[in-house]
């Protein structure tokens, strides 16, 4: 029997985990209101400096040889430390110049207190530089990078084989918004014989869990209707490190600067079922394009890491799946349809897209418990899109300014049970609109969501935000499969204060050297849900900027070294930092002078 | 012709060919009722290489019509699995485990044996060959020993001898981890070759600079690039060392890289118009690389006084380089060791090559297809395919050469190849094969193929009983066309086959025990077999299935 092969082949449609399907546009950060000067002060001398310093391990102290520190602009330049960690960059223009530093098995993680601070921004990793101000007579510089560390470690199969070819993630605890959160550190395989290896990990606290892997993974094909009792697969349920079966019981683990840690797991085989179940969309959709996503959950409905199968003709779902409870969840969005146009010189290119916007979704348990689960049914219902009612308390300290400016509500995942920490730790626009509201976005699918508000600077500041007599200040707002039941309601007021933060004047005057600057953060002591982003105070640019468009009341204000972050909405974490306080009146602007670390 | 892709992209594209191949496949319930237990599929997993029961292996039955399982089952300590209560039909028998190559049942390269069921069909003793995968690793190091993290660790295979057409193909990339290591697993049997990618990771390119221009010692001491590398650590492509292996093999393959002064190309560029900018391409065993050791690409216009503009290439691995530049583009074919500015007059001009695509004379082609050119000498340079709408089709920049002309239909998202009967200029007479000479003109073809769907069916047998697993070809009768026209297939179970977008044509179908690795396409070796053959004509216009009444006598080797 012959077969064509083909190249563009029709792959069985596979579904695999997908995330929450939020609507996937960007969150762009608007940017907090400054005031004062950020320009760099004009400090235009012909005259030439030399950066020269020495390049230190930051865990050791001891002088790193062969790490490449570059000067950014247009004539990029740079040199390699010699064996005692020293380097020199003549004939540089003296002012201000980015430096980076950089040598692989290193990380650059400019003044980071802590190696959990060092984990948390991924910014921080991608494009690390110090600020440096040259003058003819240079002091030595000195600059020093974390050694990475690594988790390796063996794969072991109840059966006596060997485990190549096993897919494990790696998770890695990072702070976002404030809060702890997991995102994935990436993936790989074992090797052939079984040995992994996940290299360059930035110091921090991280979780491990094998991918399920069938016998016959290369045949992960559908089961033909009703030959589900004539097919017996075998392979490993997920393993979370160091042996549990669900994510609540895996163990974290802390990588320390340098360090390797060694991580072994062990797979039980075991019989997989197939599980069949078919999506039934309303009548009224009968016909239509749609994209189906079908995910394994757990029941609690946290995402498990199994294959889902789609036919998209009979609308079947199809999982292989160890026993054990599960939930089959469907979402389905319209298909967007691409046609290019053109001739064999083809150039353009026209987008279609058909069907509605509505999101369909719905969701049927299961239990798996040694036989095959035919003919499950999931019927989808329209999910009804996220509204928030805006309310607005006048004062007579509003201000003249207050205008209709856009407001976005942002939802982060939350954790699905208590002490567990979210996963996926996506940030996805919620809803957004302007005045008087509501603010529309899109369906949402079921689970438990932090919300935070961002508003353009228009005057108008938050006062609180309930969802049906709950605080979304102290508790994420649940979805079900029937979408949000309570309604949601922002109350903004109209009388915000500024806060002027400075640095004390003995280090805001420009030295030469590396420039040492600051992350401020302004942390209400009362209840909020909009997103404090820290100021950065250098004194290049001033020194000094104004916060407006605040919540009246009283704060506390943090200040931490270089580009950090913290878990500032963790009361226990607060505490244990020096900081500020300060009471912003209505309409008023109050100022601190920061205490630098 | 053969194409040969991953052993993982093979299932599934052979899952995705057969959906379309068998679409007409007879309905299993018309072949004999089945008894009341259905049919039975059993027999032994054993290992290829050493002949012992391979135990928990995942056996399964797929569909041939669209590679849905029908059974799945383990084979136990002994090796042996069984399904049962099948209905009559044929179905593809796949087995798989870990640390084997996955493959259907007696498989040879994309042709296999499907297990046919039914009344006086023995399917109880199936013997599953299944291969150890081999494994090829190692460890990149850089000056210093240090390892090298990220290079891009490229495989390519040799031609199997006995493939007539298959060149040097690239299989695999991996990237080599923060310890240097990379791995190639769960590989077949073959010779490899081995070429590392890598860019210095303190390589930083100085840019404005020109060609001419002096670097400072310190620019020149971190402008520098690693040049494409072959195991065992050569950066001659000559002198790459050839790692074969054996199924289940384990081979150990360092490779040294170092990093040299890296290469600035200075390339005028032409004044023209919409002229395209200068483009370069490195090149590995004739295909192109992955350009992982590219630095950086700047180009300044012309000015207001007429001179014309430039594009720099800098920062790249002294190598092989394609640059194609000037308007008419010309083809530069060059080993570039140090930097230079390029002579605008350097290379040969490229023409362009157009025409219609016809089933028939005046009939052009309906649809939608793809129009390749392949080097006739098969180490030429390489040429974008062009896609054919309308029956149009057109192609720049086609270096001067020998080449032939390649077609393939597209439906569905499945590509076919169209077996090309004559190409003629335009106005002209068309000339039989597919081969076209380029010059110093542009061509305008007429590119007469075969809609070629014809499909043959039949049986192999020999003393009255089907032979499975015998290689069925069939040979045009004009043998200098055996490359282009013949068709091959391997019988199954039951000793039927079918063979697929067979074109018009005089043939003769002769059926070989035994002949996988014979150089069948060989006139020599071929001629041997077709005085017992069968001869087939296929008239123009026969678009359906033939089925022949008469089994096909099957040969010893």
């Amino acid at each position: 029997m012959a077969t064509l092969v083909s190249f563009n082949p029709l792959r069985p449609i596979l579904y695999g985990f997908m995330g929450i399907a939020l609507a996937a546009m960007a969150f762009a950060q608007e940017p907090l209101p400054v005031a004062g000067n950020q320009q760099p002060q004009q400090q235009s001398a012909p005259a030439l400096a030399s950066l020269h310093g020495v390049v230190r391990n930051a865990a050791s102290g001891e002088p790193l040889p062969r790490a490449l520190v570059s000067v950014e602009g247009d004539a990029s330049t740079g040199a390699l430390t010699d064996g005692d960690g020293k380097f020199e960059i003549p004939n540089l223009p003296a002012g201000p110049v980015i430096v980076s530093v950089r040598k692989p098995g290193f990380f650059d993680a400019p003044s980071s207190e802590s190696s959990e601070q060092a984990a948390e921004a991924e910014d921080e990793i991608a494009s690390p530089s110090h600020n440096v101000i040259l003058a003819q007579d240079m002091p030595d510089v000195e600059f020093s990078l974390t050694p990475s560390g690594a988790i390796q470690g063996q794969v072991d199969l109840s059966n006596g084989d060997t485990a190549g070819g096993i897919s494990l993630t790696l998770l890695r605890r990072v702070l976002m918004d404030g809060r702890a959160g997991w995102v994935s550190a990436g993936g790989t395989k074992t090797r052939s014989d079984g040995a992994f290896r996940f290299g360059e990990l930035p110091p921090g606290v991280y979780e491990l869990y094998s991918d399920p892997s069938l016998d016959a993974d290369d045949l992960n094909l559908p089961v033909q209707a009703g030959r589900g009792n004539a097919t017996h697969a075998w392979g490993f349920a997920s393993v979370y490190y160091p042996d549990a079966r669900e994510p609540s019981g895996a163990s974290r683990i802390t990588v320390d600067a340098g360090a390797t840690v060694q991580a072994n797991l062990t797979l039980v085989r075991e019989a997989f079922q197939t599980v069949t179940a078919f999506a039934v969309p309303p009548q009224a959709y009968a016909g239509r394009d749609l994209d189906y996503t079908a995910q394994v959950m757990d029941i609690s409905g946290r995402a498990l890491p199994y294959t889902v199968r789609f036919d998209p003709n009979s609308k079947m779902i199809q999982a292989t799946l160890p026993d054990g409870g599960y939930r089959l969840a469907v979402t389905t969005s319209p298909r967007l349809r691409f046609s290019i146009d053109g001739g064999p010189q083809a150039g353009s290119v026209s987008l279609t897209q058909r069907g509605s916007a509505q999101m369909l979704q719905g969701a049927v348990d299961v239990q798996v418990a040694g036989q095959p689960v035919t003919n499950l049914r999931v019927a989808l219902t329209e999910a009804p899109p996220i509204q928030v009612e805006l309310n607005v308390q006048r004062s007579g300290a509003g201000q003249q300014s207050a205008s209709a400016g856009q407001f976005v509500v942002t939802a982060t995942q939350a954790p699905l049970s208590p002490g567990q920490l979210p996963d996926a730790g996506m940030v996805a626009e919620l809803a957004s609109g302007q005045l008087p509201g509501p603010l529309v976005g899109q369906p949402v699918q079921p689970g438990a969501y932090w919300l935070h508000t961002v508003a353009a600077p228009n005057g108008y500041c938050e006062s609180s935000f309930i969802a049906g007599g709950a605080n979304l200040a102290r508790e994420p707002l649940l979805v079900g499969q029937a979408g949000v039941q309570a309604p949601l309601e922002l109350t903004l007021r109209d009388d915000c204060a500024k806060l002027t933060l400075s640095l004390p004047e003995a280090i805001a005057g420009e030295t030469p050297g590396e420039e040492k600057y600051y992350s401020v953060f302004a942390i209400p002591d009362f209840d909020y849900t909009f997103n404090v982003q820290p100021v950065t105070l250098r004194p290049s640019s001033g020194g000094t900027i104004t916060l407006n468009g605040l919540t009246p009341g009283n704060y506390h204000v943090y200040t931490l070294k270089g580009n950090a972050s913290f878990e500032y909405r963790n009361p226990a974490a607060l505490a244990a930092l020096p900081s500020q306080a300060v009471t912003l009146s209505p309409g008023a602007t109050a100022s601190v002078v920061v205490n630098v670390p | 012709m053969v194409r040969r892709i991953s052993q993982r992209m093979f299932i599934a594209a052979m899952a995705a060919a057969m959906a379309l191949t068998f679409a007409r496949a007879q309905n299993p319930s018309t072949r004999g009722a089945p008894a009341v237990q259905g049919f039975r599929v059993a027999g032994t997993v054993v290992n290829a290489n050493t002949g012992e029961p391979v135990r928990g292996a995942a056996v399964a039955l797929l569909t041939v019509e669209d590679s849905h399982m029908m059974a799945s089952t383990e084979s136990g300590d002994d090796g042996r699995f069984s399904m049962d209560s099948l209905s009559a039909g044929k179905y593809q028998l796949t087995a798989s485990k870990r640390g084997y190559t996955t493959g259907f049942y007696n498989q040879h390269f994309e042709y296999n044996s499907a297990v046919v069921t039914g009344p006086g069909q023995d399917t109880g003793q199936l013997v599953f060959r299944l291969s150890p995968a081999a494994v090829i690793y190692g460890v990149v190091s850089g000056d210093g020993g240090d390892p090298v993290d990220g290079a891009s660790v490229m495989l390519y295979e040799k031609p199997h001898r006995h493939v007539p057409g298959e060149k040097i193909e690239q299989l695999q990339t991996v990237q080599t981890d923060d310890t240097g290591a990379y791995e190639f697993s769960g590989l077949e049997p073959g010779d490899y070759l081995i070429a590392v990618e890598a860019r210095p990771w303190y390589a930083t390119t100085p840019n404005g600079a020109g060609a001419l221009t002096q670097e400072s010692e310190a620019e020149a001491a971190l402008d520098v690039a690693y040049p494409v590398t072959f195991f065992d650590s050569t950066t001659d492509e000559g002198s790459a060392a050839t790692v074969t292996m054996a199924a289940g093999g384990r081979e150990e393959a360092d490779i040294s890289v170092h990093a040299v002064q890296a290469v600035r190309l200075s390339v005028p560029s032409p004044r023209g118009r919409g002229a395209a900018q200068p483009s370069l391409e490195e090149t590995v065993f004739g295909l192109p690389a992955q350009n992982a050791s590219f630095g950086s690409t700047e180009s300044t216009p012309p000015d207001a006084q007429g001179n014309p503009g430039m594009t720099e290439f800098a920062g790249i691995a002294p190598g092989h380089y394609e640059l194609t530049q000037g308007d008419p583009p010309r083809r530069v074919e060059m080993d570039a060791a140090t930097s230079q500015l390029v002579d605008p007059s350097a290379g040969v001009p490229t023409q362009t090559v157009s025409g219609v695509v016809q089933t028939a004379p005046g009939v052009l082609l309906p649809g939608r297809g793809q129009v390749m050119l392949v080097s006739a000498d098969g180490t030429g340079p390489t040429v974008s395919p062009a896609q054919i709408v309308g029956g149009s089709f057109k192609m720049n920049d086609v270096p001067p050469g020998s080449w032939l002309v390649e077609a393939l239909f597209e439906d569905t998202g499945l590509q076919t190849q169209m077996p090309v009967l004559a190409v003629g200029l335009r106005g002209g007479r068309p000339v039989a094969g597919n081969r076209i000479a380029v010059d110093d003109k542009p061509l305008s073809l007429v590119v007469t193929v075969s809609a070629g769907n014809t499909r043959i069916e039949g049986f192999a047998r020999k003393d009255g009983k089907g032979v499975a697993g015998a290689m069925v070809i069939l040979v045009p009768k004009d043998i200098s066309q055996i490359a282009e026209l013949a068709r091959r297939d391997q019988s199954d179970s039951d000793g039927s086959f079918a063979l697929l977008n067979v074109a018009p044509g005089d043939y003769t179908l002769v059926a070989v025990d035994d002949a996988w690795g014979m150089d069948w396409f060989d006139p020599a070796v071929i001629s041997r077999y077709l005085p017992h053959g069968m001869a087939v004509t296929v008239k123009d216009k026969s678009d359906k299935t033939l089925r022949l009444a008469e089994p096909v006598p099957v040969e010893a080797r």
